[in-house]
């Protein structure tokens, strides 16, 4: 893993460490001591056939906070969505989602999906689906779910009440497989989210709105 | 990739009942797995003039054919594709256990005022007596040369195989996008919406595999089809379509060069104010040439022209054949055993 400096990238995250348990629990202790971020997503490339549903510089914003306790890691996001979309039950139907993109072994993937040499390991929420999904990616149309196991490692919180969508994610710090990125105190790392609207809006793929790369340091 | 060789059909209108046979043998071979399928028909048979299924598919759009790939609808299970119901057996007929408390046989989920499903106007047709008509049109996967849905899937998930141009999602690579279903303007790649992916015709590929036809084909109980290989020229296949050119393709201005192909539907003559009948076929040729046509460019008036010359093809080799003169035509639209009209 290759140390990142703080200031290569737009915003530096925190993952704060928090000792003894944490749940996962948006009013839990661990987020108490723990820095908020905003993450603004103005990135976007419209795929052909989607819906150009994106404002004339459309800008969106996240919440974020990081914690963990040497074992586990935590991610908390919260995000304005005007109704839930948690489903993708007919044709027209597509459900709200949110991702983060680590460079899995080097430092310099490109932002859209990485690259063959370059690969990046992404963090894959959809509110339909039972779980978060541990992803690799080599370049645009390439993601993939990780198919082994190991890497089925990755529990969360979600819920959507008043406008808002809450999502915890947290994971083990130690990399399950060579699918994931290790999580190692001291260090930097890249990081990038993705917001897909669902609903109306039928963002899926492509489709959707990336922030820039930010600088995550594991406390 | 340049694809080595490509399977083709032709179907024979002529020839179609519209019996369903071939949708049951797809249903229950490929599409009862789970009920996100229930609404697939990866084969069916609809009714021409109709709206088809899923309902006005025509009109829809593709990706070859839609200026804005925007404006591409999706339709929903519902109104555009019609709930499979049943109905109340069990309340109207005492057999297998029935009470006979009611006297009428209602669907349910009761159809909604936007009511439709697969063969909703089945039957139904055109014209004014006693020019009514209608004819038959089964449906599978073009398996186009230029398939839209390849194209339109930003995951490479929909390919089309090498060795027989045999179009099939990567159900593993698939992650329920539906750009496909938007891309293809035949509607013929549905979404299931319990897997979450998409799913379409797989022209019954173990089946080819083991230079078996596929199901559609060989369970039709009037036998319309044809199968084979394109560059296959001793085949009834290349012989329709190439040698005979008595078949065209469904919708060619679509710009995906299908490889399913249709002989298209003689009719009895019409009859005129008087009560005489008339020169004309009773399923006008103008209707014909709105569906059928032999490539993207031709105008409606020129594949109007070509579906007169085949009907006159058609005609002229059904006599020679009534006088006992030999006829390679007919002999290969009146096929003796199944090795005769498939070869795969």
């Amino acid at each position: 893993m290759t140390v990142q400096q703080p200031g290569d990238a737009q915003k530096v995250i925190t993952a704060v460490y928090v000792q003894g348990n944490i749940s996962l629990d948006p009013a839990g202790q661990a987020w108490i001591d723990s820095q908020q971020v905003t993450i603004d997503f103005s990135r976007r490339l419209n795929e052909a056939g989607a819906r150009t549903t994106f404002l004339q510089d459309e800008i969106r914003h996240a919440k974020m906070k990081a914690v963990h306790n040497d074992t586990d890691i935590f991610f908390f996001f919260q995000w304005n969505a005007v109704t839930e979309n948690n489903s993708v039950a007919d044709y027209p139907v597509f459900a709200d989602a949110f991702a983060m993109e680590i460079p899995l072994f080097t430092e310099d993937s490109p932002l859209w999906m990485g690259a063959m040499d370059k690969p990046v390991n992404i963090i894959f929420w959809r509110a339909d689906l039972p779980g978060p999904e541990n992803i690799v990616a080599g370049g645009m149309g390439t993601p993939q779910t990780s198919p082994d196991e190991a890497s089925r490692n990755i529990r969360h919180y979600q819920k959507w009440e008043n406008g808002t969508w809450t999502v915890i994610i947290t994971r083990p710090m130690a990399q399950a497989s060579e699918n994931q990125v290790s999580f190692i105190r001291g260090r930097n790392y890249r990081v990038a989210f993705a917001n897909w609207k669902g609903g109306a809006y039928s963002e899926r793929g492509g489709h959707k709105i990336v922030s820039e790369w930010h600088n995550l340091f594991i406390q | 990739m340049p694809i080595q060789r490509q399977i083709r059909m032709v179907a024979d209108l002529n020839k179609c009942l519209g019996c369903h046979t071939c949708t049951m043998a797809c249903k229950t071979m490929w599409t009862d797995r789970n009920s996100g399928q229930m609404h697939m028909y990866w084969n069916n048979v609809e009714t021409r003039p109709g709206k088809g299924y899923p309902k006005d598919w025509e009109t829809q759009g593709g990706w070859f054919n839609t200026k804005d790939k925007n404006s591409i609808p999706l339709a929903n299970i519902n109104e555009g594709y019609g709930a499979p119901w049943e109905y109340n057996y069990g309340e109207v007929l005492k057999t297998d256990g029935g009470d006979a408390s009611a006297s009428v046989l209602v669907p349910k989920p009761e159809p909604s005022g936007n009511a439709y499903a697969s063969n909703w106007d089945e039957d139904v047709g055109d014209g004014t007596f006693p020019n009514s008509y209608y004819f038959y049109l089964p449906r599978i996967c073009n398996h186009c040369s230029d398939p839209p849905c390849v194209d339109s899937c930003p995951r490479q998930a929909v390919y089309k195989r090498k060795e027989d141009g045999i179009v099939l999602v990567d159900q593993k690579r698939c992650r329920g996008y539906r750009y496909c279903i938007k891309g293809c303007p035949y509607k013929k790649i549905y979404y299931n919406p319990e897997e979450k992916i998409s799913q379409k015709c797989i022209f019954c590929y173990p089946r080819i595999e083991q230079h078996k036809g596929n199901l559609c084909a060989t369970q039709c109980v009037g036998r319309i089809h044809h199968v084979g290989f394109a560059d296959d020229t001793t085949g009834s296949v290349y012989k329709l379509v190439d040698k005979w050119k008595v078949a065209l393709r469904l919708h060619p201005e679509f710009k995906t060069e299908p490889n399913v192909f249709y002989i298209p539907p003689l009719s009895p003559p019409a009859y005129n104010q008087a009560g005489k009948l008339t020169g004309d076929p009773r399923i006008p040729v103008e209707v014909l040439a709105k569906l059928f046509g032999d490539t993207a460019d031709q105008s409606l008036e020129q594949r109007a022209e070509r579906i007169r010359e085949i009907f006159l093809v058609l005609r002229t080799e059904r006599e020679k054949a009534a006088k006992g003169e030999s006829s390679e035509l007919i002999d290969i639209l009146n096929p003796h055993s199944e090795a005769d009209r498939i070869r795969v």
